[in-house]
């Protein structure tokens, strides 16, 4: 770079080869720890701890993947898991596109104070309202699954901040004016005109919201209380606090139940990785 | 003119309805003696006066302490870190490195939690095999010794979080225009100079975000802990937000939990807005 | 049940909402109490074992009573449903008709009223059977009362006693008749030094109540106890202070092992390599700790009763169990009893739930059925189990609960560790157990 620099190529080689040296470092401490686990999934339950370790099963064995399809509902919870994420992601997407239009493309008496109100949300601990909300819920019939796992979740303050430093950013004002004065109606201009401009980070924010929902622990824990609605995660922690504890079923459930979830992400990380990041840029 | 309201309102019905709403149960709830069933007794201010003088409560502050000084001071800079690696020009394989990193946030705490307790066996764990392959002594008591068990928790918060925080860095740094570094070069300013010069002004908006979001984040820690330790051993891994559980759904005391609940949400309440008035996020663009 | 009520006004939540739901689950519900004819039971329980155990059961309940059974179960982590219990009866509706309490759960329902509110007392109806009351073992009975109420009845007498490689004990020419801990210690040291075995475990893991569990073991063998009838901490005893001693030399002296649970890996890898050749453990633990790990150790395993400590105590102690109890109130309530009683209390039900499930009587009269009596282990190399359970049977110290235990279990397994660990002196350990426990409880 600097024709000055004595060290010259030879130097900037050498750094580049300690930067992919480092990269590949952290690729192995990322990945390790998932790959142990699939690799122990393929393991009969007694070499899952054998010494010393082996990287490869040996022998592999479908008898985890097979023993847990078979005697356990995975199936069910898959597709609580996936049902309960997805019809989040969809509403939680459209809730805070539209939160977010309003703050970004409006000026309205006490703007600041609302959305100071909505940021701040961001830091209420889940733990001071865990036991006053589900009380509120279920005495109030709202305890179900479908709607206790869902609804309260779709307008988190993160989605909504970041909507409206995307539509800052992406949808100019121009548009809007010229369908005001073609005469569309402000809520047919957010869907017709808004929404489509927002592809890109809805994407994102979709991921994002999908994730959440999908992993989230503490809540349906507390909530669920049929095992015919369990989720995922509760499925493998009862597998897991079995008496017996079935750690191989759960490596294997643990892998079935994270391919969705790097399925989705892999498909869609430009989408995640860079609306995520517009979301937070310019704060 | 009522437009924007009506764009906003879904946010603020849910916001009453389930955040609001609870914290003012909360409130009373701190107030009261309750078994979780019958009526709650009224007890004045005791719950917070007993919360004063309770040594768990006190180490679950202190535990929890740690693990927001980790996020902030090892996890956000770390990721600023791999993010300038990252931001090299002429990167290759830019997009595999940033996805390898990231993938630990999209994997579920529980099983998060499986791995590194297979890992962190003290006998037949993965990683003292490695440290006795590699060294010659692996003995190291990951989960059981109180020191260790809290840095075994903050190096599985490190794992799951900073390919995370990463990717708003980098974004960041992407936005950063090149003309301002190459001015840099041009005044002959250092790599370090040119990172405090250029850099992390730019990053100013990036860097308040994320170092906000991660205070929440750690202060409010509850899955790693709860999955991996269980608080344990001697409460060294203890946070407020399992101390809260465990009270409620332990141990029945729910206006207890319900004090604790509010000390946390009054810390974390006031600590985030003082950060985000210093730092001047929070405000609509 | 109560339906949802639309128009509950924020007075109401705040005010009255919570005790609500209290009273109607306290018997004030509209349903009519089913006398006999087809019921649907809901169940709850963290044990695959009991929903077999108690659907095999339905033909011959369906015989002994009015009633025409349906099981409708719901299976969660032990924890997870006391938690959805109580949740559930502050939400007024959606409580089981019979539920599972694993032992560690239970004191949770002895906090305040919770289990005089929620839970049938159970003692007039083991009383309406003849004989049935003087049968049942006190030891089992007693961690499941409170205030002269009975509120659940056990799955289980699970009798610790002594596990041992038979194999390696021939090998290494150890004697598998010694009378006393004390022995014990040296034989121990010995073949630890030697062998590199140990002939017991603690577990210094994650679990505070497998924790405990290991440390209870012996001291209630030992006569000492964590809580008495009254519910008052006794952990600051001489017993107490003797028993940790001994675990601390075991581990220092290699004969006993420390791992992070019964169950998981590191205790299958142990057994798997025959570390552990030995450890005291309940009844149970055959099915659940080493059938489940090491099947291939089959036949080389035996039990034999615990050592006695020489200063006095009991011939075992028991660990673990899961009491199920009905729920007041319910229109289910008299059905679930006398399914209860028809399948949970009778002699061929106790009779089958061993042979299902691998859990002990807890009538005594069952403990001399003579085909439990001949019935011969071959995972245990052909022993006759029952040979030794019959002889500690008189012998069976009770366990006391207390409203505060979970907080007893956080507070001792930290001092637990810390002793073991050589950081304190068990004397020190426990006491300062003991008033991290005053200072925690009652809050």
């Amino acid at each position: 770079m600097n024709p000055m620099n004595p060290g010259g190529r030879l130097g900037l080689l050498a750094r580049r080869c300690l930067l992919y040296a480092t990269l590949a470092a952290l690729l192995a401490a990322f990945t390790a720890p998932l790959l142990w686990a699939l690799s122990g999934s393929f393991k009969p339950r007694g070499d899952i701890f054998g010494y010393p370790p082996r990287l490869l099963p040996d022998p592999a064995t479908w008898h985890n993947y097979r023993t847990l399809l078979s005697d356990q509902p995975f199936g069910r919870w898959f597709l609580m898991s996936t049902v309960v994420a997805l019809t989040a992601t969809a509403v939680s997407v459209f809730v805070c596109a539209l939160a977010g239009y309003g703050f970004a493309k409006f000026r309205f008496a006490g703007r600041r104070l609302l959305f100071g109100v909505m940021f701040s949300s961001l830091s209420i601990p889940f733990a001071v309202i865990l036991v006053p909300l589900f009380v509120i819920l279920v005495k109030t019939g709202l305890g179900s699954p479908w709607f206790a796992l869902i609804v309260p979740w779709v307008a988190p303050a993160f989605g909504i901040f970041m909507m409206q430093q995307y539509i800052v950013q992406g949808v100019p004002d121009e548009v809007l004016e010229a369908a005001r004065i073609d005469g569309c109606g402000e809520f047919r201009i957010f869907l017709r005109i808004v929404l489509p401009l927002l592809r890109p980070s809805l994407g994102a924010l979709g991921v994002w919201t999908f994730l959440q929902s999908y992993n989230s622990f503490l809540w349906p824990l507390v909530l669920v209380s049929d095992s015919e609605q369990y989720t995922l995660p509760l499925g493998l922690q009862t597998l897991f606090r079995a008496e017996n504890r079935q750690y191989d079923l759960v490596l294997a459930g643990a892998v079935l139940a994270v391919l969705p979830a790097v399925a989705v992400f892999v498909r869609l990380r430009r989408q995640l990785l860079e609306g995520l990041s517009t979301g937070a840029v310019k704060g | 003119m009522a437009t924007p309201y009506l764009f906003i309102a879904p946010f603020y019905l849910l916001y009453v309805l389930f955040m609001l709403a609870p914290i003012g149960v909360a409130l009373w709830l701190s107030l009261c003696e309750w078994v979780g069933l019958g009526t709650p007794h009224w007890v004045g201010l005791r719950n917070y006066h007993h919360l004063l003088t309770d040594g768990s409560f006190q180490r679950a502050l202190g535990n929890t302490g740690v693990y927001v000084l980790v996020s902030v001071a090892v996890i956000v800079p770390a990721a600023l870190l791999i993010a300038q690696a990252l931001n090299v020009r002429g990167l290759r394989a830019r997009d595999l490195w940033r996805t390898a990193y990231f993938v630990p946030m999209v994997v579920s705490p529980i099983v998060v939690a499986l791995v590194f307790g297979l890992i962190f066996d003290r006998h037949f764990g993965l990683a003292n095999a490695v440290l006795r392959a590699l060294f010659g002594t692996g003995g190291v008591d990951w989960l059981g010794d109180p020191t260790m068990a809290r840095v075994s928790i903050c190096l599985v918060m490190v794992w799951r979080w900073t390919g995370y925080l990463t990717i708003f860095f980098l974004a960041g740094l992407q936005n950063v225009p090149r003309e301002l570094y190459e001015s840099a070069s041009l005044d002959g300013a250092g790599r370090l100079r040119t990172f405090r010069a250029v850099t992390l002004p730019a990053l100013r908006p990036v860097t308040a975000f994320v170092l906000v979001t991660s205070f929440i984040g750690a202060a409010q820690i509850f899955d790693e802990p709860y999955l991996l330790t269980g608080g344990g051993p001697s409460e060294a891994t203890l946070s407020v937000a399992q101390f809260v559980y465990r009270a409620a759904f332990e141990r029945q005391q729910f206006g207890y939990a319900a004090a604790a609940g509010v000390v946390l949400f009054a810390v974390v309440f006031t600590v985030s807005q003082l950060f985000n008035r210093l730092l001047g996020i929070g405000r609509p663009v | 049940m109560r339906g949802p009520s639309p128009h509950l006004t924020r007075r109401t939540l705040l005010g009255g909402g919570l005790a609500l739901g209290a009273t109607a689950c306290a018997g004030h519900r509209a349903a009519a109490v089913r006398t006999s004819g087809p019921v649907s039971l809901s169940l709850w329980t963290h044990d695959e074992g009991y929903e077999t155990f108690f659907r095999t059961g339905i033909p011959g309940a369906d015989r002994r009573t009015d009633f025409r059974y349906r099981l409708d179960v719901t299976r969660a982590g032990a924890a997870d449903l006391v938690t959805k219990l109580l949740a559930q009866a502050v939400a007024g509706r959606g409580i089981p008709d019979l539920m599972g309490f694993e032992i560690n759960g239970f004191p949770r329902m002895l906090r305040g009223d919770i289990a005089e509110r929620l839970l049938r007392d159970l003692t007039g109806d083991i009383a309406a059977v003849p004989g049935l009351a003087a049968d049942l073992l006190p030891a089992r009975t007693a961690p499941y009362r409170q205030d002269g109420h009975l509120y659940a009845l056990d799955s289980d007498t699970p009798l610790v006693v002594h596990y041992y490689r038979h194999d390696l004990f021939t090998r290494y020419r150890l004697p598998v008749d010694i009378a006393t801990w004390e022995e014990f210690a040296e034989v121990g040291a010995l073949a630890h030094r030697r062998h590199g075995i140990a002939l017991n475990a603690v577990v210094t893991g994650s679990d505070v109540n497998q924790v405990v569990q290991s440390f209870q073991m012996l001291l209630n063998q030992r006569g000492g106890a964590l809580f008495d009838v009254e519910q008052r901490l006794t952990l600051d005893s001489p017993e107490a202070v003797e028993v940790l001693e001994f675990l601390c030399r075991g581990l220092r002296d290699g004969f006993v092992i420390d791992i992070s649970d019964y169950y998981g890996g590191a205790m299958q890898a142990a057994l798997k390599r025959g570390t552990v050749a030995g450890l005291a453990m309940a009844s149970w633990y055959k099915v659940y700790g080493l059938m489940a790990n090491v099947p291939e150790q089959s036949g080389r395993w035996r039990i034999r009763p615990l050592p006695r400590f020489s200063r006095g105590g009991h011939a075992t102690s028991t660990a673990g169990g899961t009491g199920f109890g009905v729920l007041r109130g319910t229109a289910n309530e008299r059905a679930a009893v006398d399914f209860l009683r028809a399948t949970w209390l009778t002699h061929e039900g106790q009779v089958r739930r061993f042979r299902r499930t691998g859990y002990l009587p807890t009538r005594r009269s069952v403990f001399e059925d003579p085909s439990l009596l001949r019935t011969e282990d071959a995972y245990l190399g052909g022993q006759r189990p029952f040979d030794v359970y019959t002889t500690l049977l008189a012998d069976v110290p009770p366990v006391h609960m207390s409203p505060d235990q979970s907080i007893l279990h956080d507070v001792l397994s930290g001092h637990l560790l810390r002793a073991y660990r050589g950081d304190a002196s068990p004397r020190e350990a426990l006491r300062e157990a003991t008033e991290d426990f005053r200072d925690q409880a009652g809050r």
